[in-house]
């Protein structure tokens, strides 16, 4: 049904402003989810090609519509979309740096067109980390103890503006390489500490229309970790 | 039909009742028209979804804060020991090693109202050790065959330590943190001296492991002593839900607190399946932990 406002004011009488609030609010409401079939049908000036599609981007999986955005990407089935951390690019392993890297696939730029909104990116990923045991220079010396940390971020210039907190660690495989056939770990990697399986979910406000970017990013100490399963997903919520 | 045109109240003007109302019955069907409110503005979450007088999604609240002791390489980090008592200590309240992390809904709170729900996710990076050589070794192990007639004790693994979510619902003092719904403290009387809480007041509960132990098989038995794997710092992560379908729930804070070592337990009594303190070997576990995130979102579903 049409918006009735909930209280009429009268001349003479306190205005209050939980009766003002109570009319905005009841017409946000309305506004934003309050309209039954019957507005439309009984008179149809609002017809189907003015109800907006999504727009929708394949790249990143993400539709657009009016009241926000929402979608996702994953490693994929028989596509599977492997991605890596590597120290090599996050300072070789050297225990005093803290260079950050973004992790390929995992990020969403989206334009967000309405102010004060809430956005949700959500994460999840499988990695299985090294072993490294290399002896270079300045890196932390026992093994066991060099760490991957992935997390998500914001922004496009500050890689890890607002989310050192929720950086999470996992650690490197504690056994070495075995010297004889087959070459390879020595153990496999659940049962020694080289195998992570983490999520968790960026929570953010953005109180002013822009184009922000969601994904994210590492700081590795071993030489390798293989990130063999994983997926995002973000969601947008205009207020 | 026309825009809605109508000029904005100035300063200095009296506030007339009749004004007052125009301007919100301007926004009736009849004037809701094309240039201001059809083209393109809808939206599926917007419509009625047939037999449900339900509609679509829309966030009403949120709030973010950083967790525990904000140092991502662990330069200095917060370190707690086991519970050992029973029954069981207070649980931890994860901070920065000085006060509690609260977060704060403000004076008012934060309602949720029917048809609302609360969605809360949380994350902290953890570094479960212990002191000591296989600690647990006399309570939590299984005795496999060493082929020589003896045997070897391995852990279980099935030790952990538990992080879930506590809220305050009665003042902004934020002096009366409880439980969740659905949620446990560990220290229910099971049985005997066993304290726990059954599985299904785990809704709001993250674990993580307090030890690996790793053995290498021969042939079905177990030659040689395992081998105790550094747990090692790790991320954890949680999520908690609370859909509201009537009535309403005013919320004034949020804590994430922690307590271990846990054992899992068959509650024959209750045919249930539970988390239950380990005292054994409590004394030498340590759980030492920094930063994280607590997030709160609360969203129109109806």
């Amino acid at each position: 049904m049409s918006y009735t406002p909930p209280n009429s004011f009268t001349n003479g009488t306190v205005l209050t402003s939980a009766a003002l609030e109570g009319n905005s609010e009841a017409l946000r409401v309305y506004l934003h989810n309050g309209i039954i079939a019957s507005d439309v049908e009984n008179t149809p000036w609002i017809q189907t090609r003015h109800i907006q599609p999504p727009s929708y981007d394949a790249f990143t999986g993400v539709q657009h519509g009016v009241s926000g955005h929402q979608g996702g990407q994953w490693a994929g089935g028989v596509n599977v979309r492997l991605t890596f951390c590597s120290k090599y690019t996050t300072g070789g392993g050297r225990a005093a740096t803290s260079i950050f890297e973004r992790l390929s696939n995992s990020s969403f730029q989206i334009e967000v067109r309405q102010p004060n909104s809430i956005i949700l990116y959500h994460y999840w990923y499988e990695a299985e980390l090294g072993p490294d045991y290399s002896t270079g220079g300045g890196q932390v010396s026992t093994e066991e103890d060099r760490l991957v940390w992935i997390g998500p971020h914001l922004g496009s210039l500050d890689l890890v503006a607002g989310a050192l907190a929720s950086l999470q660690e996992a650690q490197n495989l504690q056994d070495a390489w075995n010297g004889v056939y087959p070459i390879g770990a020595v153990k496999s990697m659940p049962y020694t500490g080289g195998y992570a399986s983490r999520d968790g979910t960026l929570l953010d406000f953005r109180p002013n229309i822009g184009t922000n970017t969601y994904g994210l990013i590492y700081h590795s100490q071993i030489d390798r970790a293989a990130v063999v399963n994983w997926g995002v997903a973000i969601e947008v919520y205009y207020l | 039909m026309s825009r809605i045109i109508r000029p904005a109240v100035q300063d200095g003007e009296a506030i007339d009742g009749p004004d007052l109302n125009t301007r919100f019955s301007d926004y009736t069907q009849t004037d809701l028209n094309a240039f201001n409110h059809r083209n393109a503005a809808y939206d599926l979450p917007q419509f009625e979804r047939p037999g449900a007088s339900l509609y679509g999604f829309l966030g009403k609240y949120q709030n973010s804060i950083t967790l525990g002791k904000d140092d991502w390489k662990h330069t200095s980090s917060v370190t707690v020991s086991g519970t050992a008592t029973s029954p069981p200590a207070a649980p931890y309240v994860v901070g920065d090693g000085v006060s509690p992390t609260v977060m704060n809904f403000g004076v008012a709170g934060q309602t949720v109202a029917a048809n609302d729900v609360l969605r809360v996710y949380w994350d902290l990076s953890v570094y479960p050790h212990w002191i000591g050589s296989r600690p647990w070794a006399t309570s939590d192990v299984n005795l496999i065959s060493n082929g020589g007639g003896g045997s070897v004790a391995i852990g279980t693994n099935g030790s952990c330590w538990a992080f879930w979510l506590q809220w305050d619902v009665t003042s902004n003092a934020l002096t009366n943190f409880v439980n969740v719904p659905d949620q446990g403290s560990f220290d229910s009387n099971l049985t005997g001296s066993i304290y726990g809480s059954a599985l299904s007041d785990t809704m709001a509960t993250s674990v993580v492991p307090a030890y690996i132990d790793r053995g290498n098989p021969s042939a079905g038995t177990l030659p040689h002593t395992p081998v105790q794997v550094a747990v090692g710092w790790r991320g954890i992560s949680g999520a908690w839900y609370y859909p509201r379908t009537s009535g309403s729930q005013t919320i004034y804070g949020m804590r994430l607190v922690f307590t271990g070592v846990l054992l899992p337990y068959y509650n024959a009594g209750t045919s249930s399946n539970a988390l239950v303190h380990d005292t054994a070997w409590a004394d030498d576990a340590r759980m030492s932990y920094n930063g994280g995130k607590l997030n709160a979102f609360i969203q129109r579903i109806g």
